[in-house]
């Protein structure tokens, strides 16, 4: 048993795929542990961190790869199909409750020019991380899709290229807007990037 | 120019992440100034970039639940059951079968396609019959001499000589079936002829018989009466050929003795011999 586990670490997630389509409860185990846990963090954060929603997405997902594997184009890469896939979901979503999005954002998002006269790094960090979600959820859905695969997913220009299904060339041109957009954003924050960027450079 | 052809906008990124606002070169800074406003706006974005770096970095990941794999792998297995399909008033699970695939189907459009063979087939036997069995005719050189003769022996008329006895090769016969009815009214009438004139008081010329000769000359003459009729009726009828021969020889037509080696004379019966030669 250990050693088919082993096999199918081995595999390649289309060969899991391929081997899923053909009802393979190992293949299936071993694609749930590669990518369960980082899709339902990606629902989590482009679904304003409802976990509930998060849950729900991410088996209605995975139930889409159980009934329709034949759908999976195996000369396609199964990272960028997938995310293709999540994407469109929340593309779905984002058009059903398009008001909630925007009453969610007025919320949590505090006025600018707030200061504070004790650098305590974990508290400036995590009013930081709120403004900054609060900043991003205000953003139109494609730049913020574009920010969240590069910066939280992690992945390269030509895979959100292939997700988002445009040029190279316009995902860093998204990716460089986004950016310029948040700096203003923030810029109340300045001191306490500047404060948190120098803690950094300090880091052995 | 090349400068700016060197860079894009898409590679501010890396150099944001990359280098410092005073790091730069100076075409690099030249290209970053077209994008932005100042060296002030270059660092502020630089921080964000980095701070986002670290905080995706350091985030902890949540776990999902695990009622979410418990309810995949629920719905993977119902995945497979629903591959069979067990039929309750059966012992064995049989799968679907396509209605186009089902035996009886099968049999039946293969009964179809036979009978329309064999249908076909019968058809065309019938604008076409099968010859089982053809007559065929020798060629024999004596036969042609024979008919030369005859035909002499009709144009000359009454000065020619009597008849002399015909000799026709023996070969094998073969006569045709003849519907009997015919064959038999022919004959009939013949042997009323026959016996008419055998019955007459007046005695033939030159005839100086016995009556029982006479009888039997009769006999004879209508057995071969009946098979020059048979030949006659099958030839008009068919077109199988016939090969007719004569075991006998006719030495004295008009004479109704027979000739000394037994053989009977044909006499009144060359118009007969015509029709037989032709009908070849």
């Amino acid at each position: 048993m250990a050693t088919a586990k082993n096999t199918y670490q081995n595999w390649h997630d289309e060969h899991l795929m391929l081997a899923l389509g053909k009802k393979d409860e190992q293949a299936f185990e071993e694609l749930y542990v590669r990518y369960g846990k980082l899709m339902y963090n990606y629902f989590h954060r482009m679904l304003w961190k409802d976990k509930e929603k998060a849950r729900d997405f991410t088996q209605e997902l995975f139930t889409k790869l159980i009934h329709k594997p034949e759908l999976f184009n195996a000369e396609r890469n199964f990272k960028t199909w997938l995310y293709s896939i999540a994407h469109n979901m929340c593309k779905n979503e984002y058009a059903k409750h398009e008001v909630r999005r925007n009453a969610h954002s007025e919320i949590k998002y505090t006025a600018p020019g707030i200061e504070t006269e004790k650098a305590d790094k974990n508290m400036d960090k995590n009013k930081f991380k709120e403004e900054l979600t609060a900043a991003l959820n205000e953003l139109d859905e494609v730049k913020r899709t574009t920010f969240e695969l590069r910066f939280y997913q992690e992945m390269s220009i030509q895979e959100i290229s292939e997700v988002m299904e445009c040029s190279e060339g316009t995902v860093k041109s998204r990716l460089f807007y986004t950016l310029k957009q948040l700096s203003e954003k923030l810029k109340a924050f300045e001191h306490i990037l500047a404060f948190l960027i120098s803690l950094m450079l300090l880091k052995p | 120019m090349k400068h700016q052809e060197k860079y894009d906008p898409e590679d501010i990124e890396s150099l944001l992440k990359n280098k410092q606002f005073y790091e730069l070169y100076p075409e690099e800074r030249e290209f970053v100034l077209k994008h932005m406003e100042d060296e002030h706006e270059y660092n502020r974005m630089r921080r964000l970039l980095l701070e986002i770096q670290e905080i995706s970095a350091s985030d902890d990941l949540l776990n999902p639940d695990a009622s979410i794999r418990k309810n995949l792998l629920y719905e993977l297995r119902k995945e497979k059951k629903s591959r069979f399909v067990i039929w309750l008033n059966a012992v064995f699970a049989a799968p679907e079968i396509p209605w186009w695939k089902q035996s009886g189907v099968r049999v039946s459009f293969g009964v179809l396609i036979l009978l329309l063979g064999v249908g076909s087939i019968l058809l065309l036997n019938d604008n076409n019959p099968i010859v089982l069995a053809e007559n065929k005719q020798s060629e024999n050189p004596q036969t042609e001499e024979v008919l030369d003769s005859l035909a002499k022996d009709e144009s000359n008329g009454e000065n020619s000589e009597p008849n002399q006895p015909v000799e026709i090769s023996t070969d094998e016969v073969q006569i045709s079936e003849v519907p009997a009815p015919v064959a038999l009214a022919d004959v009939e009438v013949v042997q009323e002829e026959k016996v008419s004139i055998a019955q007459s008081d007046e005695p033939s010329a030159g005839a100086s018989q016995t009556s029982a000769e006479i009888a039997d000359n009769y006999k004879a003459e209508s057995d071969q009466k009946m098979t020059l009729n048979s030949i006659e009726t099958t030839s008009s009828t068919s077109p199988a050929r016939e090969m007719v021969s004569f075991n006998e020889t006719a030495k004295n037509p008009k004479s109704n003795s027979p000739s000394e080696d037994g053989s009977v004379v044909l006499n009144e019966h060359s118009d007969l011999i015509g029709l037989l030669f032709t009908a070849r």
